[in-house]
């Protein structure tokens, strides 16, 4: 049968930007990740969830270049980076919004801004319009910004560092505990932003220990357990499952 | 009488100012103390008399903007070499071997240049101009020349372009600047030597002031310490007021009570300060908010 142009079109949208493949990572003699496969497709959210210890933050440390897989690859748009410094993988387009925010207290709004766009400063043109775009989504941090960073509210820390993420116009974005010590109402409410940055085109892998909230925004799901990927599907084909809401959503 | 030794102190203050500003870059960003700051002073003051000026006969600008590449070069191979490995240890570490190559650079000096003292001019000669009374050298209105013309272009630097706020972020946390992309061990390495060319300048600066001899910068390099000391440990603004402070109450107690304490004063004055005032003049906290 031939191809509908539907078919095309759907297969060039799955091009997958960012693959973990088969990969073993050890810290000193201990084993983390046995096996470890995930990937993240072109302008797709992907949520990697899991208890404490799963393997979550080992395995995006793998992505980010702070550990070197033993076995196995990490490709970056069929490229591999694995075994690459943390500051070349992050000019390669791989941009990390780490835990607890970790924004620049003593820096202005503007300031953090301007050292996320660090990896396209001589992109001049599309780091003022990636500007204006961030200003848009987060009109609060045009309003402040040229206060000092560590005077917003926890909210608004947040939002500026998915900001300043965004700044460095990412080919992959990489959230690591966006909920961190945020009240549910705000954790919504941040997820919800996090869906409208993925609209408009872009690709976002979330690692979350709230499951719920991160399903319930992404396309694709991986469940880790004991280093490795215990089971993946469809974001809202997760929720549904009952092992998965049992274990992780507390239902 | 008075105002002629508080100008020639807060002529040396802008020199402790210098020295104090680069222990307060290198403490920001690499939570160190660079102990072999006096030595950079020494060594830059020789390099610059005996090989720049005497040596290829250069002009004062030229000579010293070789003797500042020079030492800038030292100061990032140093970091480089040295505190790249260093990373996984304890900051002690860095700090002693900082102490070590001190003794290295000093041994240095007196092995290529001898142990003679240097005896230099100055780019104008020793002459001075009279304001109000008051007589100012020609190498002290340079002092607070180049001084000022440093503290300004290093704000601006710091506070509106892009270096200056990736120095700022890397001074901030590391790990998120590496994140970012930003090779943090080039800033580092950037950031002590730009600390070095500061102690560099420092030095060519005084070469006309006294004789240079091996010993000419340690003390200066310790003093340096002492102001960004008072001026509140890594704070920029304390650093300079610090300098200035030191350098006028050292030389103002030394008219009014002896000259021979000139050096015990200045110390005196720390040990005040870490009584009353241990956070310092303007507290990193509140100086960055500035």
């Amino acid at each position: 049968m031939l191809a509908t142009r539907t078919d095309v079109l759907a297969e060039s949208s799955a091009e997958t930007m960012l693959k973990v493949s088969n990969a073993d990572a050890y810290y000193g003699k201990v084993q983390i990740l046995f096996d470890m496969s995930v990937q993240v497709k072109k302008n797709q959210v992907v949520a990697l969830i899991g208890a404490n210890g799963a393997g979550k933050s080992t395995t995006l440390n793998l992505i980010v270049g702070r550990l070197k897989p033993a076995r196995g690859d990490v490709l970056l748009d069929g490229k591999s980076i694995a075994g690459e410094s943390v500051q070349s993988i992050a000019a390669r387009g791989i941009t990390c919004v780490p835990q607890r925010r970790r924004i620049f207290g003593v820096m202005t709004v503007r300031e953090n801004l301007e050292v996320g766009s660090y990896p396209r400063r001589r992109d001049k043109a599309g780091t003022a319009r990636i500007l204006d775009e961030v200003f848009s989504l987060f009109p609060v941090l045009e309003k402040k910004a040229n206060h000092l960073s560590g005077v917003l509210s926890g909210g608004e820390q947040q939002m500026l560092a998915i900001a300043r993420g965004l700044m460095a116009q990412p080919q992959v974005l990489l959230l690591d505990e966006p909920s961190m010590g945020l009240s549910p109402k705000l954790t919504t409410e941040m997820f919800n932003d996090i869906r409208r940055i993925a609209d408009t085109g872009r690709t976002v892998m979330i690692v979350e220990q709230n499951a719920y909230a991160a399903l319930s925004v992404s396309d694709y799901g991986y469940v880790l357990e004991n280093g490795s990927v215990a089971l993946e599907g469809d974001a809202e084909k997760l929720i549904e499952d009952d092992y998965v809401r049992q274990t992780y959503l507390g239902a | 009488m008075l105002a002629q030794v508080i100008v020639s102190g807060l002529a040396m203050g802008a020199i402790y100012a210098l020295v104090a500003l680069g222990h307060a870059f290198v403490w920001k960003t690499m939570n160190i103390v660079n102990f072999a700051a006096g030595e950079f002073v020494t060594f830059s003051a020789f390099i610059f008399v005996a090989t720049f000026i005497n040596g290829f006969n250069l002009n004062f600008l030229l000579a010293a903007f070789f003797a500042a590449a020079v030492m800038a070069a030292l100061g990032a191979a140093f970091s480089r070499i040295v505190f790249a490995r260093l990373q996984n240890q304890r900051v002690f570490v860095a700090i002693i071997s900082t102490v070590g190559f001190g003794l290295f650079l000093k041994e240095l000096a007196r092995i290529i240049y001898g142990p003679q003292p240097l005896y230099y001019d100055g780019p104008f000669g020793q002459g001075a101009v009279s304001l109000g009374g008051v007589m100012i050298t020609y190498q002290q209105i340079l002092i607070f020349g180049v001084a000022i013309t440093i503290m300004v272009g290093q704000y601006l630097v710091l506070r509106y372009s892009m270096l200056g706020k990736v120095m700022r972020a890397t001074a901030l946390d590391r790990e998120t600047a590496a994140l970012m992309g930003i090779p943090v061990n080039a800033v580092l390495a950037g950031t002590f030597a730009y600390a070095c060319v500061l102690a560099a300048i420092a030095g060519i600066l005084m070469a006309p002031l006294f004789f240079v001899t091996t010993e000419m910068g340690t003390l200066v390099g310790l003093k340096g310490f002492v102001a960004m000391i008072i001026g509140g440990f890594g704070s920029i603004p304390g650093a300079i007021l610090g300098g200035l402070l030191l350098g006028f109450s050292e030389n103002t107690a030394a008219f009014l009570i002896s000259a021979t304490y000139k050096d015990a004063i200045a110390f005196l004055v720390l040990l005040i300060f870490l009584v009353i005032r241990p956070e310092g003049l303007i507290p990193e906290a509140n100086a960055d908010r500035a």
